[in-house]
């Protein structure tokens, strides 16, 4: 592992036990399985997939707020399975999440002031109420949003405003790192390029390291350096953006970058995928998408591939990748 | 509404002047306010926009479906017959029969107890005088319309038992089984993943091809406009702001809104940073007295912000509000994808 890395994954899984009871142990739903990932300071990651492709447990495995099943995270040099479950709530100051709802990861009964505090309430005590009013204040301003918004509720904000508290609220302990779950898909096409940009500036100005957990594509393509493809919990595909979004190797990211309809006259319509995600608690044998999958052949049945390198920073998970002149 | 010529066919559908307001603890919301248009049969219209600009409002005051404290004004007419202000027994028997209701989560439309086949032939037995058997056989046909997989299983089991994609297959099955002639879709897609919306949309052509379903799809996402719709009316703040041909609007956007909105998307964009409309939608309860976009709009002049703009056809196919007029040529084009 290198030094720069600000987060570095090493083989993660995550698994949950489905319904067991007194006489059986029940299922394994296996969420994310065998996943690698690293980011340095000042990069984005984008994590893309379907739903129930483990991209949010993945998130929250990252900031140590699930138990792993295997593997490790190593958070600024530090890795967070060794740490006792003290030492890690401490640690995990150095990285802060960015939700999907903002209304709802926001507690209704605090104003914007006591939701800003509340943070560093935990982390650091000895600060006094000045001094956090003054850091609460300089980030208010700094997303865009006044003085006057310290003593307003939550329901009060619109969700562009709460978005703008909740990242707010995850930089108020001056993290390292951002894992932003999902962070536009509930605002309006309008609002979420004026978040995408406000989440682009604090990163430049900050070095922030930004986890960016999203099924747009094109916001994805946008904000992120690099982009790792989940299905059904493991990594399909990996590389730098622009390289993926060009000339994607995997039948399924392929798939993904087709299937979204294109607000363009005379855009054709496709299909590139057909059926429905399988079962998380009873994945296919073989390769996990090889039912969907236009490409499949009698190995994919079989036989899960393992994720193999092509070149120095690229990889993907399939027996028979597309070339680039077929992705082209 | 005026008499069409006796040789002209009647719209199916004509929307004039509709108004809705509720009443709150906090006075009167107006949600939508002088919304007007027409769909042919066989038509497929879009209503687009953001989050409260009040198309799924208008479509719930077609079919009669307002909350109780909403109340809807002005016309609307299914093949020349009034429909805003009918009693509730005349609506109840138009959704069931002539108008078919698909809305964004079909877990909340379907009963979770009830198997499929009984979601979809209870109204056949009831009010078509259908044996079971011949009910179970139309249901079965419908769903392979449809094109569920293993369609003969799925009318034995619940809701919970199918996937999403699925279940917004039976929804769809179940609104076209007494044949509407205007199916209305809120949001079909937006619950599901892309892979899955794109056998949907892939669907929706196919029906509108083989059955000649009128539709009224309301969205926020312009990809499954372009995907599905001949027209769109764009809507911002409960105001129809603009009209036309899909494939017109999205190549040459004449409202600054609409301009604003395609330019936005993501997806059109390679600069470093992403292009925005700033602000956001007024508040409906303190909506400024002139045109609602004024503090949004880059070409706002004195007039926007005291006199609220008319709607204006400005060709055969194409209306829009606003005071601004944008250049000739092809200039006011959106960001070219």
């Amino acid at each position: 592992m290198s030094a720069a890395r600000l987060l570095d994954a090493q083989d993660l899984a995550v698994h949950y036990r489905i319904g067991g009871g007194l006489l059986h142990r029940g299922r394994a739903l296996r969420a994310v399985e065998e996943v690698s990932l690293n980011l340095a300071a000042g990069e984005t990651l984008g994590i893309v997939g379907e739903s129930g492709c483990g991209k949010s447990t993945l998130g929250r495995a990252l900031l140590g707020l699930t138990p792993i099943t295997r593997g490790r995270v190593m958070l600024a040099g530090i890795d967070l399975t060794s740490l006792s479950a003290r030492a890690l709530r401490a640690h995990r100051r150095h990285a802060q999440m960015v939700f999907q709802d903002p209304l709802a990861s926001l507690d209704p009964r605090m104003t914007v002031g006591q939701i800003l505090a509340e943070p560093l309430r935990v982390h650091e005590p000895s600060m006094t109420p000045l001094a956090v009013r003054a850091r609460a204040l300089s980030l208010l301003e700094r997303v865009g949003l006044g003085a006057a918004a310290l003593n307003g509720y939550p329901h009060e904000f619109s969700g562009g405003q709460c978005q703008r508290i909740g990242i707010a609220r995850a930089l108020m302990l001056r993290p390292k790192l951002l894992v932003c779950d999902e962070p536009v898909s509930a605002l309006d096409v309008s609002i979420q390029g004026q978040i995408v940009n406000l989440l682009q500036d604090l990163q430049a100005e900050q070095g922030l390291g930004l986890v960016f957990i999203a099924h747009d594509l094109a916001v994805v393509r946008h904000i992120s350096h690099r982009v790792q493809v989940l299905y059904l919990g493991r990594t399909v595909e990996t590389g730098p953006t622009a390289a993926i979004f060009a000339a994607p190797r995997h039948p399924y990211t392929r798939g993904l970058l087709d299937a979204v309809p294109e607000a363009r006259p005379g855009a054709p319509l496709r299909v590139p995928v057909a059926g429905d995600l399988p079962s998380p608690l009873d994945p296919p044998p073989g390769c996990a998408f090889h039912p969907r999958c236009p490409r499949a052949q009698a190995r994919c049945h079989t036989e899960a591939p393992a994720l193999r390198p092509l070149g120095a920073d690229r990889a993907v998970r399939c027996h028979f990748p597309l070339d680039d002149a077929s992705a082209a | 509404m005026n008499a069409a010529p006796a040789a002209q066919a009647v719209p199916l559908l004509v929307v004039h002047d509709l108004a809705v307001r509720f009443a709150t603890d906090s006075g009167p919301v107006e949600a939508v306010r002088e919304v007007g248009f027409t769909l042919e049969r066989g038509e497929a219209l879009a209503l687009v926009g953001e989050s409260g600009s009040g198309k799924t409002q208008s479509a719930m005051a077609l079919l009669g479906l307002l909350a109780d404290n909403g109340r809807a004004t002005g016309t609307a007419t299914l093949a020349g017959a009034p429909l805003l202000g009918q009693p509730e027994h005349v609506l109840r028997r138009i959704r069931g029969a002539r108008i078919g209701v698909v809305f964004q989560d079909p877990m909340t439309a379907l009963n979770p107890y009830l198997t499929i086949e009984r979601q979809m032939t209870e109204t056949l037995v009831l009010h078509r005088s259908r044996s079971r058997r011949e009910a179970r056989a139309e249901a079965l046909q419908m769903l392979e319309a449809v094109r569920i997989t293993d369609a003969r299983r799925r009318l034995d089991q619940y809701p919970h038992e199918l996937s999403g994609g699925m279940r917004q297959r039976v929804m769809i099955a179940m609104a076209l089984l007494p044949r509407p002639e205007l199916l209305i879709l809120d949001e079909p897609t937006t619950a599901l993943d892309v892979t899955v919306q794109a056998q949907i949309l892939d669907l929706l052509a196919a029906l509108r091809r083989d059955l000649g379903t009128a539709m009224l799809l309301i969205t926020h996402d312009l990809g499954v406009v372009a995907a599905v719709c001949d027209r769109m009316l764009v809507m911002y703040a409960g105001e129809g702001v603009e009209q036309g041909p899909v494939a017109e609007l999205l190549a040459h956007p004449r409202h600054p809104y609409t301009q604003g909105l395609l330019a936005s998307l993501p997806a059109r964009q390679h600069g470093a940073r992403l292009a925005t409309l700033a602000g956001q939608p007024p508040d409906p309860r303190a909506r400024p007295p002139g045109c609602a976009f004024t503090p949004r709009c880059r070409h706002a002049m004195a007039v926007c912000s005291t006199v609220h703009p008319a709607w204006t056809e400005e060709s055969a196919t194409r209306g829009r509000r606003c005071h601004w007029q944008p250049p000739e040529a092809s200039a006011a084009t959106g960001e070219a994808p």
